[in-house]
């Protein structure tokens, strides 16, 4: 039922992999978003908080429609390690797909990383098979060598 | 997810374009931060307009706000930082504020002094909701009376309750909403004979 989630969510007891979902259907029906409301009032009227009359929802709301949206410049912190990984693999899979390798000369290192990354996967996901950490650990390895890359066909660039 | 981190995420939701999320923060802080505001703030309608303000305020700074500390400590600050304006800019002195510490240990300047002023008609509801809850909490049967007092009054997290009333997480979080939801079935007739007044 979801307004047990919220008040799960409310509470901060919601497991992580459902508070996205509860999220989106708060922001998405009014009645639920009432519920929320709610339920944070039951909670500051038993903490006898003084200013349970207070409402300024629909002011600010008003407001806010006439402000520009805010985007911060900086990503969400919990997308980065996704990134640097991403942009880690996208590196790989140009240069396996050129076949212009500047690592070290492990060739059971080069052949692992080839497989794993093919060029044609989206690289916005990490390759498959392939742990993150490895390919942090392999960077290193490398020693910071040259790796030539050019694009090939199909190929996407992680930014 | 802690609270704490779910503020997080709703702000990162913000930061993101999405700005009905930024609705959910104000429901959940306004009276709180409205409380606090009172404390500098003598008039019940300016206390609403500056606590306007700053969520507007902290809207438009959303962008710089990193999550070095909780997004409530934040709000509260620029909270403060309005009310004190206000009150320059209408020739009233700031208070002096006595140093108080919140959840996390970080101290906010709070004057505990300045009692409240509500209109009468503002009062009389803050009346009726505060009785109305406590009836309906008064009339929950014991466990469910017990679990969400705990969690509203005492602050402790679900496992903290569990331990405490012998019972499964999950038979905590069943409590707590159907209680809530007893409270709300209450509380909703009052709320919605006041739909276009102040609640």
């Amino acid at each position: 039922m979801m307004n047990e989630k919220i008040s799960a969510l409310m509470d901060g007891e919601l497991s992580p992999n459902e508070v996205d979902d509860v999220s989106d259907a708060l922001l998405a029906e009014q009645s639920l978003s009432a519920c929320w409301s709610e339920y944070h009032l039951i909670g500051e009227a038993m903490r006898r908080n003084g200013q349970l009359t207070l409402d300024v929802r629909e002011k600010v709301s008003v407001q806010l429609r006439d402000e520009p949206t805010v985007l911060s410049p900086r990503a969400p912190l919990r997308q980065r390690p996704v990134r640097r990984y991403a942009a880690m693999a996208a590196t790989v899979a140009f240069a396996a797909a050129v076949g212009w390798v500047g690592f070290g000369q492990d060739p059971a290192s080069q052949v692992v990383v080839a497989q794993a990354v093919p060029a044609s996967q989206d690289v916005f996901a990490p390759a498959s098979g392939v742990e993150a950490p490895y390919l942090a650990a392999h960077q290193e390895a490398a020693g910071g060598g040259l790796v030539r890359v050019s694009m090939a066909a199909g190929a996407k660039v992680a930014h | 997810m802690s609270e704490r981190e779910l503020d997080q995420q709703l702000v990162e939701r913000v930061q993101r374009g999405e700005k009905r999320a930024f609705d959910l923060l104000v429901a959940k802080y306004q009276k709180r931060l409205g409380r606090l505001l009172s404390r500098f703030i003598k008039d019940s309608a300016d206390v609403e307009d500056v606590t306007q303000e700053a969520f507007v305020k902290a809207y438009r700074a959303l962008p710089s706000f990193r999550g070095e500390s909780a997004f409530y400590t934040w709000l509260y600050r620029i909270g403060i930082n309005t009310a004190k304006n206000f009150l320059v800019a209408n020739g009233r002195k700031p208070m002096v504020h006595a140093g108080i510490e919140d959840e996390d240990g970080e101290t906010l300047d709070l004057s505990s002094q300045i009692p409240d002023y509500h209109t009468p008609e503002a009062d009389l509801m803050n009346q009726q909701i505060l009785a109305t809850v406590n009836q309906a909490v008064e009339a929950l049967p014991e466990d469910l009376r017990t679990a969400i007092t705990l969690r509203e009054m005492d602050g402790l997290s679900y496992d903290e309750i569990a331990q405490v009333m012998g019972c499964p997480i999950g038979t905590v979080r069943s409590r707590i909403f159907r209680a809530r939801e007893a409270i709300a079935t209450q509380l909703r007739p009052l709320l919605d004979t006041s739909k276009d007044k102040r609640w």
